[in-house]
């Protein structure tokens, strides 16, 4: 360190002006195609995700080189400051293990393309818009108003969903009715209501599968679409109505029952009536 | 849906609401107050369940508890202006609009077919002396649905509640919904089956008959090829629909499109007219 220093030092006290003035118009020059090169970038093909990883990135390569270049100008002997960096990129090495590895998968995630910013993702159990893809980190807004900052190595190894990729979505609602109920006529009502809720789109068609006989109830799943943008509003709405429609056509969604069996052999349970006042002696005796 | 005999007058124009007065007017499945307070315009609605609605009055609607004028569907405007006049204009929906068939229908190859596609109107309302748009809404809220090859790709359009019919004389012609001609002809070696058809409603102009008889441009849908895509022209003003030549110079342009098409043939995917 200390011969670059002298190096500087002598460099600069050559009183070699016009190598000084080179070397600020070298830094200048940087600087402009550094400025040059991210305005580009932005106007060219790729997406805000892309820009803001190359952007910084661009302008460190830049910078960096022409910084190595002015110095060169000034008559700084390069190889010790080569050797310097060297060791100094073996140290730093070691100590940005992780960071490497985020901006290296940050590579990764830029080219697979799995979301961009504006999209909703769920990650490691947390679900936000995408506000920004970084260097090192990928940056959510939760829908709560909290900021996540997820590494980009995390990003890659984790199961990334996509929630707003597509236009529409699908909104599945698990639904369950007493066994004493048509359900032919319960889908029926399905569809009705549906129909009946401009939100729904009717092309894909909504789609209702029986999934079987349940613990307590009938048991099936009805899948009306949506537009992503209608997904909450549309979910909120639809439960409401189909609830609405089966207590109107008086069709009953069962709790979990349980009927218990004394078995054949046995009487019986006893049940004791007990009058209002005792009861409430009872209880404040507990 | 309600059967009576469509008035004469047009629900289209300029109607008058004095200060301190309540009007209500009823087009189709929509029932419309509005009231004109100082500075102050206040306009609710109520939307009925049938899109095929015949009714329209635009005199003799009572009106409503002052709770409906305050509710929080009600939308107030605040006006400098003390002008008493409300306009009402009509355009045809923001997006495409998928019609469907009553049974489904095939167009052999080389035979060409007339459909009468039947769309809902958007209602704007303006007021004061330079009639500023207050507020722009469907007279009947259509359904969402999804046009498209798949789930993954396609576009986002309204559907038609109405049948597309085979004959003009079959297709209801109702005071809040426009009828399209659109003729399909199949130039390819295979036939076409034609389930869906896709109107590209915001790229047509609307025009009136009389005062309440809406139509649009005509459309012609050419399958060509076994390409994959299908060119589309939108003729330059209803000629099928209007009828006779009298009928075609009767007709009065309502609104213009709200997206223009660069010249009158685009030639789009076939899966994106079609299915």
């Amino acid at each position: 360190m200390d011969s670059i220093l002298v190096e500087i030092n002598r460099a600069l006290s050559s009183e070699e002006a016009g190598a000084v003035l080179k070397a600020i118009l070298i830094l200048l020059a940087g600087v402009f195609f550094a400025w040059l090169l991210r305005s580009r970038l932005a106007r060219g093909r790729l997406n805000e995700g892309h820009i803001a990883l190359l952007r910084p990135l661009i302008s460190y390569i830049v910078i960096g080189v022409t910084v190595l270049w002015a110095l060169r100008e000034l008559g700084l002997n390069m190889s010790v400051l080569l050797g310097a960096a060297g060791i100094l990129t073996v140290a730093l090495g070691f100590a940005s293990q992780t960071s490497a590895s985020n901006i290296i998968s940050g590579f990764f995630l830029m080219a697979e393309r799995p979301f961009s910013i504006g999209d909703y993702i769920t990650v490691d159990g947390n679900t936000g818009e995408v506000l920004s893809i970084d260097l090192l980190s990928v940056k959510i807004r939760t829908y709560s108003n909290q900021l996540v900052r997820i590494p980009n190595e995390t990003m890659l190894k984790s199961n990334v969903t996509n929630i707003t990729r597509f236009p529409i979505r699908r909104l599945d609602m698990k639904l369950g009715v007493a066994y004493r109920e048509d359900i032919e006529n319960v889908r029926e009502i399905c569809y009705e209501v549906a129909h009946k809720n401009p939100m729904c789109l009717e092309e894909p068609k909504p789609f209702f599968f029986f999934k079987g006989f349940g613990d307590s109830a009938l048991e099936f799943t009805f899948a009306p679409w949506t537009v992503k943008e209608n997904y909450w509003e549309f979910a909120t709405q639809m439960h409401i109505e189909i609830k609405r429609a089966f207590d109107n056509a008086g069709i009953e969604i069962p709790f979990p029952h349980r009927t218990l069996y004394t078995g054949s052999v046995t009487k019986p349970f006893p049940v004791q009536i007990m009058s209002a006042d005792k009861t409430d002696t009872n209880s404040a005796q507990d | 849906m309600t059967t009576g005999r469509i008035p004469e007058t047009g629900w289209i124009g300029s109607f008058k609401v004095a200060h301190g007065i309540t009007r209500g007017f009823r087009i189709g499945p929509m029932t419309l107050w509005i009231q004109r307070l100082e500075n102050e315009w206040r306009i609710a609605h109520e939307s009925g369940t049938d899109a095929m609605d015949e009714s329209l009055d635009l005199d003799n609607i009572k009106t409503p508890e002052q709770s409906i004028l305050e509710s929080k569907n009600a939308v107030r405007f605040s006006f400098a202006d003390d002008s008493e006049e409300i306009t009402f204009s009509a355009r045809l929906a923001d997006r495409p609009v998928v019609t469907r068939s009553e049974y489904s229908l095939n167009v052999p190859a080389h035979e060409e077919v007339a459909a009468y596609v039947s769309t809902p109107l958007w209602m704007g309302i303006s007021a004061g002396r330079k009639t500023k748009l207050l507020l722009e809404m469907p007279i009947f809220r259509p359904s969402d649905t999804f046009f498209g090859p798949s789930t993954l790709e396609g576009e986002l359009c309204y559907a038609s509640q109405a049948f597309y019919r085979l004959k003009f004389e079959n297709q209801p012609l109702l005071p809040h919904r426009a009828v399209t001609a659109v003729l399909v002809k199949n130039k390819s070696e295979k036939a076409l089956s034609l389930d869906l058809i896709k109107l590209p409603a915001p790229n047509l102009s609307l025009y009136r008959i009389g005062e309440n008889m809406f139509l649009t441009q005509d459309v012609v849908y050419t399958r060509t090829e076994e390409d994959g895509f299908a060119s589309l022209q939108i003729r330059e003003k209803p000629g099928v629909n209007a009828g006779d030549e009298g009928g075609k110079a009767r007709a009065v342009l309502v609104s213009e499109p709200r997206e223009k098409v660069s010249g009158n043939i685009v030639t789009r995917a076939f899966s994106s007219l079609f299915k």
